[in-house]
């Protein structure tokens, strides 16, 4: 199963490069954030040659879009609770997964301490949901709003991932007597020159202030050990720059915000 | 001379917590929807900026519809019950609330809201559906 991610910065003239990225890349579980395009409408333009794609209607959230290749009865609302939503996606095959598909606060908003402190609540979410649903294959994918690096990101009270996978395989450690279960985060590997990809990041911003990194990792994606060694196709993982011979990253290496100032990014799930 | 150095506590206060106010809350919301939906709320603690404060989750679960819930709004206080915080994410609003009196008002604004209004009917409808379905009506 291949799935796509893309933050669509509520922009209304992106329909055509949004369905041109599903289609192009064969998405079979197209989540679209700050999307604020009329379903029916991409819907409409994502079955267009052939009938494909099913809307997911979710019970209550609506800070973001889903579009499905596989039947609606696969994916179960599980909890919403702000900008985090988790469903349950039921493999034909028998397994389940949780995804916990996130929106959390921008930088404009709050501030790293505040950021660090709230990944703390998004925590408490996730493991209420894998406690009560019995299942702890879970994926956390969407825009954190915070690099791979930042103390909400590592820390044990908030996502407690990780980027070394030998150290998440050993699933949990323990920290003042209390066990914490590890996420590993594969998006580490886009940082630096001789990273993986063409770009550095998913959102670029340049800032006068002394701290800068210009490029940022704000779309993720977070996986349970669990799911490692036959589910998650590492290889696949993909910041796109592309769609079509439409160029997503101009030639000085900033993102056209014509389309959007996030990048999508996708990966596949084998086996499920 | 006694040794007790505390002063009486036999007067205590006769005041509605904001918890059990949301407790009845939660409780008229249930006998409206015919037991189709049930409310939780959820107790835990929050520490931030030095300070502890007490956090009270309103969760709408949906029994038929796989105990799906959703936060309808947190509630937090000190050891103090005002002033209190309330934040409503299926709204995304926040209110900084003085004196019991507004804390009620709040509440009706919350509960009347439209998209509140329409968001517990999705729920309701879909759970009807789902009850009939599986002949537990």
């Amino acid at each position: 199963m291949k799935i796509g991610l893309w933050n669509l910065n509520k922009n209304k003239g992106v329909l055509e490069k949004a369905v041109l990225f599903a289609k192009e890349q064969d998405i079979d579980f197209l989540i679209l954030l700050e999307c604020i395009l009329d379903p029916a409408e991409i819907l409409l333009q994502l079955n267009s040659e052939r009938s494909a794609y099913y809307y997911y209607k979710p019970y209550v959230s609506d800070f973001f879009q889903i579009f499905i290749k596989f039947s609606t009865d696969l994916l179960v609302d599980i909890r919403d609770e702000g900008k985090i939503s988790v469903k349950q996606f039921l493999s034909p095959l028998g397994r389940k997964i949780n995804f916990v598909i996130v929106h959390l606060p921008s930088k404009l908003y709050y501030d790293e301490a505040d950021q660090d402190a709230f990944s703390n609540e998004v925590k408490k979410v996730i493991d209420e949901i894998e406690n009560q649903t019995n299942c702890f294959d879970t994926v956390v994918l969407g825009d954190f709003n915070m690099n791979p690096f930042q103390r909400g990101m590592i820390q044990t009270t908030g996502f407690h991932s990780t980027f070394d996978k030998k150290t998440a395989k050993e699933n949990f450690r323990i920290v003042q007597g209390k066990e914490y279960k590890y996420f590993y985060n594969p998006m580490w590997s886009f940082f630096g020159e001789l990273g993986r990809g063409k770009v550095h990041g998913t959102f670029f911003y340049k800032s006068p202030k002394p701290i800068c990194y210009f490029w940022n990792i704000f779309d993720q994606v977070l996986f349970r050990p669990t799911l490692l060694d036959s589910i998650f196709a590492e290889e696949t993982l993909e910041i796109v720059t592309r769609i079509g011979d439409f160029e997503l990253v101009k030639g000085n290496q900033i993102i056209d915000k014509k389309i959007s100032d996030h990048l999508p990014i996708q990966f596949e799930l084998n086996n499920i | 001379m006694s040794n007790n150095l505390w002063p009486s506590f036999e007067n205590i206060p006769d005041i509605k917590t904001p918890k059990s106010v949301l407790l009845e809350q939660a409780m008229y919301l249930e006998n409206a929807s015919k037991n189709l939906l049930k409310v939780q709320i959820a107790t835990g603690s929050r520490a931030a900026s030095g300070k502890e404060t007490i956090v009270y989750r309103f969760n709408i679960i949906a029994p038929f519809l796989g105990n799906y819930s959703f936060s309808l709004l947190t509630l937090e206080h000190d050891i103090f019950l005002y002033p209190l915080l309330i934040t409503c994410q299926l709204l995304n609003r926040s209110y900084n609330i003085q004196t019991e009196k507004d804390f009620f008002e709040i509440l009706k604004t919350i509960f009347n809201d439209q998209k509140t209004i329409d968001t517990i009917n999705n729920l309701l409808s879909q759970s009807k559906a789902a009850s009939q379905e599986s002949g537990k009506t």
